[in-house]
């Protein structure tokens, strides 16, 4: 079994370590909100948070990265939770920015992957699915779950 | 809490609905709001709406199936399905067979009711009688009809409608011009003989017919004498001995600013102490629901509220922010896949409801379009 995230995970190397099997990498807070529908399809986890902190303290560091095997490749799902409010969607705007220049420079291997940017709410979700705030996140790659993520 | 129950009643097997101050009703079309509607009208007002068939000299000899053809409308007697059909009003079962039986009128009218098909109710530009309709025409249709008849007839005496200092509040005034009417006014008229009501520019520009209105106007200006008949121009906040208001489908025809308007203008009604039921397909409506169960929560001020809408915090707006922000608001689903209804007050987009989301299925759509562009923009653009 094929493993191209876990190798790209591997290829990093400021990730040195931070790879987990399942969603191993994830805090159990945030585990409790993520349920796969096909368990044996995960490739494994990464807490990017935590791994950067001492390295990149000041930065707007995003949350996770979850390996999900699909039928034909791989896909890398970029976990941010999150409080959904305006404030938080600016917030995760600037990490989304940030995890995309840190993969684009540090991580060429990760950044190569299919991938879908996800955000988690961490409380009671403060903006509206009409919202245009959705709209625009969306346009920047960002899909909104709501304060669970069903990985498919 | 009034509270009313249905079994196996046309395309309901199960409804449960449990009235607010303010109550929701969504769902795809075909899966028995306006039917629930129409029934509550039944089970609040069914001596006056009786006496009100037999004034035009409607008889259905105390038979249910012909009863139901007269009020629901013709062919609607199929509703009915014997002994499976179940009613329960407050708790208390409903004998509809009993019901059908000519009943001695005991109390006034209870109920207002702006059926979704208000655009029928003006003919040529003015409102038609209840006898104007095929006797197969639903009541609440006619029987709107005839009020606007009555209103129009007899309360207005000059011919100005719109604006009209009397009924509404200059805010509310200010809005509508604002966002419905912009500079026409709405005017009584005569051609030839006939009576009609016009759209004017101005105290003595041209006048537009009805035939000439666009589909927003022709809409609006029934919901709007639905609202004047709502709100007397006295000291008197309500309407004789009228509770109850049931508006179907408020959003029909208007833009989404007019929409805002009309939501407003029910938080009016709200504050003069009418519960009011709506059946709606505007996500529109429901994120006000929810932004209003938002703010309730989190003590918000009138201000708040009155920011959705976009309108200033003037004295008289502010109480009516006020007031809706103390008011119990209830909504419900009508699932087509189970043929019942689900409470989805929290309008949480978390909890699914059958086929659609936490928002009876209004916000799908806007769900599936960021999921989608996001998919691919996540892919597509570099990195």
């Amino acid at each position: 079994m094929s493993n191209m995230f876990k190798a790209a995970v591997g290829s990093t190397t400021v990730l040195s370590g931070a790879f987990c099997a399942g969603l191993g990498a994830v805090r159990p807070a945030d585990r409790a909100r993520i349920n796969a529908a096909r368990p044996r399809a995960l490739r494994g986890s990464v807490d990017l948070d935590a791994t950067l902190k001492k390295l990149l303290p000041t930065d707007s560091r995003w949350d996770y990265g979850v390996g999900l095997a699909e039928s034909k490749a791989e896909r890398v799902f970029w976990i941010e939770v999150h409080p959904a409010t305006e404030r938080g969607a600016a917030e995760v705007e600037a990490k989304l920015e940030w995890l995309k220049a840190w993969l684009r420079e540090h991580a060429p291997a990760l950044n190569a992957l299919e991938r879908t940017f996800v955000w988690i709410a961490s409380g009671a979700v403060g903006i509206s699915p009409k919202s245009s705030i959705r709209r625009r996140l969306a346009t920047m790659g960002l899909s909104f779950s709501g304060g669970h993520l069903r990985l498919p | 809490m009034s509270a009313l129950q249905i079994t196996e009643f046309g395309q309901i097997k199960r409804a449960d609905l449990r009235f607010g101050d303010l109550t929701v009703l969504v769902g795809p079309q075909a899966t028995g709001k306006s039917i629930t509607l129409q029934l509550l009208k039944l089970m609040v007002d069914t001596g006056a709406v009786q006496e009100e068939l037999r004034r035009y000299g409607m008889d259905w000899g105390g038979k249910l199936p012909e009863f139901l053809d007269l009020y629901f409308g013709e062919g609607m007697r199929s509703l009915w399905r014997g002994g499976k059909t179940a009613v329960e009003w407050n708790g208390k079962p409903v004998d509809m067979v009993a019901l059908a039986k000519r009943k001695k009128r005991t109390e006034d009218e209870e109920l207002f009711f702006i059926p979704a098909q208000r655009v029928l109710a003006l003919r040529d530009g003015w409102p038609r009688p209840f006898t104007d309709y095929a006797p197969g025409d639903p009541f609440a249709v006619r029987e709107f009809s005839e009020k606007l008849r009555g209103l129009v007839e007899r309360e207005f005496k000059a011919d100005s409608l719109f604006p009209q200092e009397g009924r509404l509040k200059k805010p509310f005034r200010d809005l509508l011009e604002r966002d419905v009417f912009s500079s026409f006014k709405l005017r009584k008229d005569r051609f030839r003989s006939q009576k009609r009501l016009v759209l004017g520019v101005g105290d003595d520009g041209d006048s537009l017919p009805y035939m000439v209105w666009s589909a927003g106007q022709r809409e609006f200006v029934p919901l709007l004498l639905g609202f004047y008949w709502l709100m007397p121009p006295t000291k008197v906040a309500r309407r004789a001995a009228i509770e109850w208001v049931v508006i179907e489908e408020l959003e029909m025809g208007l833009h989404p600013r007019a929409i805002s308007v009309v939501i407003l203008m029910i938080f009016e009604l709200m504050r003069r102490g009418y519960r009011v039921c709506l059946s709606t397909h505007s996500p529109q409506v429901l994120e006000c629901v929810w932004a209003l169960r938002h703010l309730k929560e989190n003590h918000a001020k009138p201000e708040d509220l009155l920011r959705v809408f976009d309108v200033p915090g003037s004295f008289g707006m502010a109480a009516v922010a006020k007031s809706a922000l103390a008011k119990d608001v209830r909504v419900f689903y009508f699932d087509r896949a189970t043929e019942t209804t689900r409470d989805i007050t929290g309008l949480n987009p978390d909890e699914g409801v059958g086929d659609g989301d936490g928002w009876g299925g209004l916000a799908e759509f806007s769900d599936r379009v960021s999921e989608a562009v996001s998919r691919v923009m996540a892919n597509r653009m570099p990195a």
